[in-house]
């Protein structure tokens, strides 16, 4: 290999080495806030260590101007006493050495256009842009739109050829298995851990607190998650935003804490759930609260029409208040609550908050996801094959006739020292069901409720790919999708909330004293 | 001398990562590279492997220096026979000369261009004379 052949080689290798390093000191020297002293010494030293390597790796390299300013930072983290001051110092050398790896970058054009004001984390190149993988996607949904109707034609052929279609039925099959896996696996590559946010926005945490002499930690629920990527960029976009906004108009300053009997220290809990069709992302802090009244003088004063929200609330996220108030957030980049409705309405969610005065204010954002890949458990109930995500199955067993109660209009199924509601899904779907002989329940929860359901025979797990805009079911209640098995059958997905949240009037378990 | 493997011996993995590139045709001639993170492992790669002709070794690890490995080994006769490179950063001519009294057989400076370190690896294990070199080997 050629010298020129080698470094370029090597390149690629030494920039995203660089760059997870990087992101570990960082993650390090955040660290040293809740540590004691002996902790911190040993973060200093680890500090240490990676700067070295790193200033070896880039010596070698041949960055020598790169490598002399890696050289001053680990000299200053050999002197500094790890305070809120040397911490500030530590992040923004850091943040120093990251430029001057761009500049090697050999797609450094690509990178700019990509730094946009709010990014949270900056995506290093892919080797296959994401329109390329939707314009994939979409053939892909071709594709299974031409299997479903060969899977039809098969089925009315089945008279006419007779025993001769088994010749069909096992090619056809396995083409339609294949389908499946391809289909799941281009998915997921769409997937990108939520994990990622997880460093940038704790140094936002970090930078806004010292800015606005507030004392603030961070805490995120849910992020063993995996988002599509169209989820992820709206999230990477707004969720800084809301934090920084937490910290400059939620938490108080320490003494006003203090005085109000609050841990000096406030709090903010970032929590992702993923239900069946969307994503909700909490932002909570234990703040000051919103103040109504407040609310509404400032947006009369700035000339915002006060009638037209039904919720006094949402005046924060309209365009007249909120770009007024933010200017100072974002150092006049003019990013306010309304960039965040704007961004979260275009992939069709919804954005709203609430708050109790003294206490807390929480965001919420809820994304309708219309594509996942969810874990499921199948069943039989008749000819039709039911999913449920295995998330939401708390119990399966044969039914026990003893268990079996009628009570008012109703039936409940005695379970785990309980009275479940039960449901005869073979009623619900074929209107064949008598609640009763045989079969097998299975206890689904949702939230905190629970409901009992018969159905004829367990099945297996399986990961089903579901796609909401083809597969809608319009005029079913309980269901939200349906989806090709890999045994070429249609299942239907059953969406736990839905069917627990309709059925609850008839439950006997709710109207109880 | 013949050339049948190499030890690398470096706490970085961006450099075994470099040294397997730069070694590529060799490799495809037949010779075999090896790798150790540390003195230690390096040891373990000794005993493991009895073809090891050559030895690359970066001078600055953490735990057990490169000088300190390369004591140990020439105090074990069975290794009189492998070849030592030294590889140092500049300004450090201590170690360099340190290194060549302790038994290395030749040093190279960081950064170097690969076709350097290939060079200086034929020269050292190939059967032809030594002949002057620019500042590899120590003429004795």
């Amino acid at each position: 290999m050629e010298n020129e052949e080698i470094f370029s080689e090597l390149l690629n290798f030494f920039l995203g080495e660089s760059q997870e390093r990087l992101e570990t000191i960082e993650s390090l020297a955040l660290s040293t806030a809740e540590a004691s002293p002996e902790r911190k010494k040993e973060i200093k030293d680890e500090i240490k260590r990676e700067l070295h390597t790193l200033k070896g790796n880039a010596g070698m390299m041949g960055f020598s101007e790169l490598r002399e300013e890696i050289h001053g930072a680990e000299t200053f983290v050999l002197g500094t006493e790890l305070d809120e001051q040397g911490l500030k110092e530590i992040l923004a050398r850091i943040e120093s050495i990251r430029r001057g790896l761009k500049k090697h970058s050999p797609d450094k054009g690509e990178e700019d256009s990509d730094a946009s004001a709010g990014q949270l984390y900056q995506l290093s190149s892919v080797r296959i842009s994401f329109d390329e993988l939707e314009r994939i996607l979409e053939r892909m949904s071709d594709i299974l739109v031409l299997r479903n109707r060969m899977l039809e034609t098969l089925g009315a052929c089945r008279e006419s050829i007779g025993d001769k279609i088994e010749v069909f039925e096992t090619p056809a099959l396995n083409l339609n298995k294949a389908l499946t896996v391809l289909t799941k696996d281009i998915l997921r590559l769409r997937l990108i851990p939520l994990d990622l946010i997880q460093l940038p926005l704790k140094k936002i945490v970090f930078e806004e607190s010292a800015k606005r002499k507030k004392k603030a930690r961070l805490e995120m629920q849910g992020l063993g998650e995996s988002l599509d990527k169209s989820v992820f960029d709206v999230i990477n976009e707004v969720l800084g935003h809301i934090v920084r906004n937490s910290i400059a108009h939620g938490i108080e300053d320490p003494a006003a804490r203090a005085a109000k009997g609050k841990d000096e220290t406030g709090t903010i809990i970032v929590s992702v759930r993923t239900l069946l069709e969307e994503i909700v992302i909490t932002v909570t802090d234990d703040g000051k609260g919103i103040d109504e009244a407040q609310i509404i003088e400032k947006a009369k004063s700035l000339g915002v029409e006060v009638n037209s929200f039904q919720n006094a609330l949402d005046i924060i996220f309209s365009q007249g208040y909120s770009t007024a108030e933010e200017v100072d957030i974002s150092a006049g980049r003019g990013f306010g609550l309304s960039a965040v409705q704007l961004a979260v309405s275009r992939i069709g969610g919804r954005v709203s908050v609430q708050s109790e005065k003294d206490r807390s204010t929480t965001f919420m954002i809820r994304l309708p996801l219309n594509l996942t890949i969810i874990t499921a458990m199948l069943f039989k109930v008749g000819e039709l094959t039911v999913a449920f995500p295995v998330s939401s199955v708390v119990h399966v067993e044969r039914t026990r006739e003893k268990a079996l109660h009628s009570v008012n209009n109703s039936y409940v199924y005695l379970w785990n020292g309980q009275s479940v509601h039960l449901l005869d899904l073979r009623e619900l779907l074929s209107g064949k069901g008598d609640h009763g002989a045989g079969g097998f329940v299975v206890i689904i929860k949702s939230e905190e409720k629970q409901k009992a359901l018969l159905l004829d025979d367990v099945r297996n797990i399986e990961d089903i790919a579901v796609r909401k805009n083809d597969l809608a079911l319009d005029n079913s209640p309980y269901f939200s999708a349906c989806t090709i098995l890999s045994d070429g059958r249609v299942g239907l997905i059953v969406d736990p909330s839905l069917i627990i949240e309709k059925t609850a009037s008839v439950d006997p378990q709710s109207t109880a004293p | 001398m013949p050339l049948r493997k190499i030890l690398i011996v470096d706490d970085s993995q961006l450099l075994h990562k470099m040294y397997d590139l730069i070694f590529v045709k060799l490799k495809m001639s037949g010779t075999g590279v090896v790798h150790a993170n540390n003195g230690q492992e390096a040891f373990t790669q000794l005993h493991q492997h009895s073809d090891i002709d050559i030895i690359l070794l970066d001078i600055n690890m953490p735990v057990m220096s490169g000088l300190e490995f390369l004591q140990l080994l020439r105090k074990n006769a069975a290794f009189d026979k492998v070849k030592v490179i030294i590889i140092s950063t500049e300004g450090k001519e201590h170690d360099i000369n340190k290194g060549l009294e302790m038994g290395a057989q030749a040093y190279i400076t960081k950064p170097f261009q690969p076709s350097e370190i290939i060079a200086l690896v034929l020269k050292l294990t190939s059967t032809a004379p030594p002949s002057p070199s620019p500042g590899g080997i120590p003429s004795r």
